[in-house]
C-alpha cells in the first residue's frame, strides 16, 4: 500500500477529544495507541453502516493519526473496509481511496464514540463501551 | 726448681745421650744447632716426657715414631724401648720424670712386617716419677700421682708460659682470652668459679623446691581475687532478683487490669499485613482491567468489521467466475527454479523440467498485484470474520477474574477498617498494653538469666572454697619452706661474697702482673725514659704508654716488643709461685745487632732468678752474644748430627 501510513488523518477539531476519551486511551499499547484507535473508529464508523464526509481531509492543519506502518492484520481490515465499501476487488490498486473510505467511516466512528462518553459517566464509559459490543454481537449473531 | 739433666735413650735421633745443666755462675744454658739438627726434636723430647704429647708435630697419626730408626730396623731384640728422663731439683728435692714408649720388635718375615712395612709395634708406654728426698727414693708409676708430681713442676695448663717459640713472642699479645684463662688458673681463680657453679647449682635445686612466699601469696591473691569475684556476682545476683520480682508484680498488675485486651502492636502488624496484600490485589486488578482494555481495543475492530470480511470475501469470489484460473506468482516461481524445487508441493525440478518451465513462462499466467494483495488478505477476511465467541470468552474470563479480585479487596478493607476500629477503642490503652506485651516477652529471659547466675554462683562458692582450702595447705607447710628459704638465702649471699671476692682477686693478680711486668721490662730494657708504663687491660691485653700516656707498641723495636713479651712472662712467673725453669727456643732470631745483644744482656738478668735454657741456631748466636755469654761463664753446648745422619751427638763446648 505504498506510503499509506502517511494518509490517514483527523479532523483536527476532535484533537482535544482524542487527549480526553476515556476508551481510547485505556490501553497500554502507548506509542502506537493513535495506530490502533483509527482501526477502532474505523470498524467501529463501519459498524453503524455509513460514511461521513471529510472535505480535504490533507489540508494541513489536520491531525495525522498513523505514524508508523499498519501491521498486516490492521492492513487487512482496511482493505476489507474498502472492498466491501465500493464492491470492487480492483480498489486495492488505489491506496487514495482506500484511506478515504478509512478516514470517513472512522469520522462516524469518533462521532459515536464522542457521543457514547458525553452520555455516560466518568469511569463507566469503558463498560458502556463493552455493552454496546455486546449488543453488536447479539444483534449481528 | 730447675732442670739437672735430660737423658735420652733411642728417642728418635739421640740414641743414647745426655745433657747436664750444670750451675755455673749464672743459670744460663744455650744450645746451639744448625736448623734441622735436633733442636724441635730435642724441645719435643721435653714436653713429651713431661705431657705425653708433642706439641710441634700435628699430625700425630702420620708421625714417626719415637724409637730409632735404626734400632728398629736393626735390633735382635724382641722389645726396645724410647725414653726421655728429665731431672729436676729444688730445695731438698729431687724428681726424675721417665717416660718411655714400649715397642715389639718383630722379623723381616712376619706378617706384621708385611701388612704395616715396618718391624716395630708400640705396645705401651710407661710413665714413672721417682722422688729423690735426702736418701730415700721413691718410684710413683699411678698415673694421677705421676701428673700431680709434673704439675708441682709446671702444671701442664699454663706449660706455654715456660715453654715457648721466642719466634711465637708477639702472639702472646693476639692471645688474650687465653692467657686470662690461664692466669685464672695460675692464681686459683678458677677454684672460685667452680665453687660459683657449684653454689648455683644449689641454688637452683633449692628454687626448684618452691618459693614459698610467692606460691603461698599469688594463691591467696587469687582466693581474694575469686572472693571479690563471688561477692560481686551475689550482689548482682541480689540486684537482678529484685529488678526480676519488681517487673513480674507490674506484669501481674497490668493482667489484672486489662484482661485479654488484644495487643495493639500486634493488631497493627496484621492490619499492616493485610493493607500490603491489599496493595498487592489492587496492583493484580489494574492489570486485569488493563488487560481487558487491551483486548477491548485490539480485537473490537475485527468484531465491528465482521460484515465487511464477509462482504469483501464475496465480492472476490464473485470477481472470479467458474473459468477462473488461479494465476501463478512469479516470485513463487522464480523461487522453485532457483531452488530446484516447488515451492508449493516440493516436487523437484530436474533440468529438463526447469527448462520447460523457462521456456514456457511467457505465456504462463501470471498473478496481478491486485489478485496479490487479495490472496494475501483472504486468510485474515476468513480468520476474523467469526472472532466473536472468542472475544467474549477472553473478556468474560477477565471480567470474571476483575469481579475476583474486586470482591477480595473488598474483604480485605472491611478486615482493615475492622483492625483500624480495635485499635481507636484500645488507644487508651496502649501504653499499658505496650508494657504488658514488653514485660510477657522479656521476663522468660530475664528469669533465665537469674537462674543461670544462680547456677554460676554455686560453681564459683566451691570454687573459692577449693582455693582457701589449698591456701591453707600452702600455709601449712610454711615452716618447710621457711628452711629452703633461709638456704637459699645463704645461697645467694655466699655468690655474692664470692662473686666479690672474685673481684678483688682478678684484679689484684692483674694489678701484681701489671706491676711485675712493669719492673721486669723497665729492668729488662734498662732504659725508662722513652716508655711510661705498661699497663693490663681487663681481658689481658698487654698495653705499652709512652711517657705522655700516648699508646707505644707501634713504635716499639723488636727486642724491645720481645722484652715487653718476656717481661710479661716473668711476671706471670711469679704469680704463678712456680719458679721453673723458661725454655724458649730461636729468642734472639727477630732481633740483630745491639737489639740482639740488649735481649741476651736481659738473659743475663733473668737467669739471676731462675734457670734459662736458650735454644739457638748458629746464625742468632753473633759474635757479641757469644763474647757476652763467654764472658759470663755461660753453658754451651751444641747439637751435631752424625755423618750418617742417624744420631744426634749433645756435645759441650
Amino acid at each position: 500500500m505504498g506510503e499509506m501510513h502517511n494518509h490517514f488523518y483527523i479532523e483536527k477539531n476532535y484533537k482535544d477529544f482524542f487527549k480526553k476519551s476515556e476508551i481510547l486511551n485505556s490501553s497500554r499499547t502507548e506509542g502506537i495507541i493513535k495506530r490502533e484507535n483509527f482501526i477502532l473508529l474505523m470498524s467501529l464508523g463501519y459498524s453503524i453502516g455509513f460514511k461521513t464526509k471529510f472535505e480535504n481531509p490533507r489540508a494541513q492543519g489536520n491531525d495525522t493519526f498513523v505514524m508508523n506502518q499498519l501491521t498486516d492484520e490492521e492492513l487487512a481490515l482496511v482493505y476489507a473496509i474498502a472492498i466491501a465499501d465500493s464492491k470492487d476487488t480492483e480498489i486495492v490498486n488505489n491506496d487514495l481511496k482506500v484511506a478515504d473510505i478509512a478516514m470517513e467511516y472512522a469520522n462516524t466512528g469518533i462521532i459515536a464514540l464522542k457521543n457514547l462518553e458525553e452520555s455516560s459517566q466518568k469511569g463507566n464509559r469503558v463498560k458502556k463501551f463493552q455493552a454496546e459490543i455486546h449488543d453488536f454481537i447479539e444483534d449481528s449473531s | 726448681m730447675r732442670i739437672d739433666e735430660i737423658q735420652f735413650e733411642n728417642f728418635r735421633k739421640y740414641v743414647d745421650t745426655s745433657i747436664d745443666f750444670t750451675e755455673n755462675d749464672n743459670d744460663i744454658h744455650v744450645v746451639i744447632a744448625e736448623n734441622g739438627a735436633g733442636k724441635t726434636t730435642f724441645l719435643n723430647a721435653m714436653t713429651w716426657c713431661l705431657y705425653g704429647e708433642e706439641p710441634k708435630i700435628k699430625d700425630k697419626e702420620n708421625s714417626l715414631p719415637t724409637l730409632n730408626t735404626e734400632i728398629s730396623n736393626n735390633s735382635e731384640n724382641d722389645i726396645e724401648k724410647a725414653s726421655v728422663a728429665i731431672t729436676v731439683s729444688g730445695d731438698d728435692l729431687k724428681l726424675i720424670y721417665k717416660r718411655s714408649d714400649i715397642f715389639k720388635i718383630h722379623n723381616v718375615h712376619s706378617d706384621y712386617y708385611k701388612n704395616n712395612g715396618k718391624r716395630e709395634e708400640w705396645i705401651d708406654q710407661e710413665f714413672t716419677v721417682t722422688e729423690i728426698q735426702g736418701s730415700e727414693s721413691n718410684v710413683c708409676r699411678e698415673r694421677e700421682e705421676c701428673e700431680l708430681l709434673v704439675a708441682s713442676f709446671i702444671p701442664e695448663a699454663i706449660k706455654e708460659f715456660f715453654f715457648f717459640d721466642g719466634e711465637q713472642l708477639n702472639n702472646y699479645f693476639l692471645m688474650s682470652s687465653a692467657i686470662k684463662d690461664q692466669v685464672f688458673t695460675l692464681s686459683h681463680i678458677f677454684l672460685l668459679d667452680e665453687m660459683e657453679r657449684r653454689l648455683k647449682d644449689r641454688l637452683k635445686n633449692l628454687r626448684k623446691q618452691g618459693n614459698p612466699n610467692s606460691d603461698a601469696d599469688s594463691k591467696l591473691q587469687e582466693y581474694n581475687n575469686q572472693s571479690k569475684f563471688l561477692e560481686s556476682e551475689l550482689k548482682r545476683y541480689d540486684n537482678l532478683k529484685i529488678a526480676y520480682e519488681s517487673k513480674e508484680k507490674e506484669l501481674n498488675d497490668l493482667m489484672n487490669n486489662l484482661g485479654t485486651a488484644p495487643s495493639i502492636k500486634d493488631i497493627e502488624k496484621r492490619r499492616n499485613d493485610k493493607i500490603k496484600q491489599k496493595d498487592k490485589f489492587e496492583d493484580s486488578l489494574n492489570a486485569k482491567k488493563q488487560e481487558l482494555n487491551d483486548l477491548i481495543i485490539k480485537e473490537t475492530p475485527k468484531i465491528f468489521a465482521k460484515d465487511a470480511f464477509t462482504e469483501a470475501l464475496n465480492i472476490i469470489e464473485d470477481s472470479r467466475d467458474e473459468s477462473y484460473i488461479y494465476p501463478i506468482d512469479e516470485d513463487i516461481l522464480d523461487d522453485s527454479i532457483h531452488d530446484h524445487s516447488c515451492k508449493v508441493c516440493d516436487r523437484i525440478f530436474d533440468e529438463k523440467l526447469i527448462n520447460y518451465i523457462k521456456s514456457k513462462k511467457a505465456k504462463l499466467y501470471l498473478i496481478s498485484p491486485e489478485d496479490k494483495i487479495l490472496d494475501a488478505n483472504k486468510k485474515f477476511f476468513n480468520r476474523f470474520k467469526d472472532i466473536s465467541e472468542n472475544y467474549l470468552k477472553k473478556e468474560k474470563s477477565l471480567q470474571n477474574e476483575i469481579s475476583n479480585l474486586s470482591e477480595a479487596i473488598e474483604s480485605l478493607e472491611d478486615e482493615i477498617k475492622e483492625f483500624y476500629n480495635t485499635i481507636k477503642v484500645n488507644e487508651h490503652l496502649r501504653e499499658s498494653i505496650d508494657r504488658r506485651d514488653e514485660l510477657l516477652k522479656i521476663l522468660p529471659n530475664k528469669k533465665s538469666e537469674l537462674d543461670n547466675l544462680k547456677n554460676n554462683n554455686e560453681t564459683l562458692k566451691v570454687k573459692v572454697q577449693k582455693i582457701h582450702e589449698e591456701y591453707l595447705k600452702l600455709l601449712e607447710d610454711e615452716d618447710e619452706y621457711k628452711e629452703i628459704s633461709a638456704k637459699i638465702k645463704l645461697c645467694t649471699d655466699s655468690l655474692a661474697v664470692i662473686n666479690d671476692v672474685k673481684e678483688d682477686m682478678m684484679g689484684e693478680t692483674r694489678d701484681i702482673i701489671q706491676d711485675a711486668t712493669n719492673e721486669k721490662f723497665f729492668n729488662l730494657i734498662r732504659k725508662s725514659k722513652t716508655y711510661g708504663n705498661i699497663k693490663i687491660t681487663e681481658d689481658y691485653e698487654v698495653k705499652l704508654f709512652d711517657e705522655d700516656g700516648r699508646p707505644a707498641a707501634s713504635s716499639a723495636s723488636a727486642s724491645e716488643v720481645e722484652l715487653l713479651a718476656l717481661a710479661f712472662i716473668l711476671a706471670i712467673h711469679s704469680v704463678s709461685g712456680f719458679e721453673s725453669p723458661l725454655v724458649v727456643d730461636t729468642l734472639l732470631a727477630r732481633t740483630s745487632g745491639q737489639q740482639r745483644l740488649n735481649v741476651a744482656k736481659s738473659c743475663l738478668n733473668v737467669s739471676e732468678e731462675k734457670q734459662l735454657l736458650l735454644f739457638l741456631i748458629d746464625e742468632e748466636y753473633s759474635e757479641p752474644v757469644q763474647r757476652l755469654f763467654k764472658e759470663k761463664h755461660v753453658s754451651e753446648y751444641t747439637l751435631k748430627e752424625s755423618e750418617s745422619e742417624k744420631i744426634i751427638e749433645i756435645r759441650s763446648r
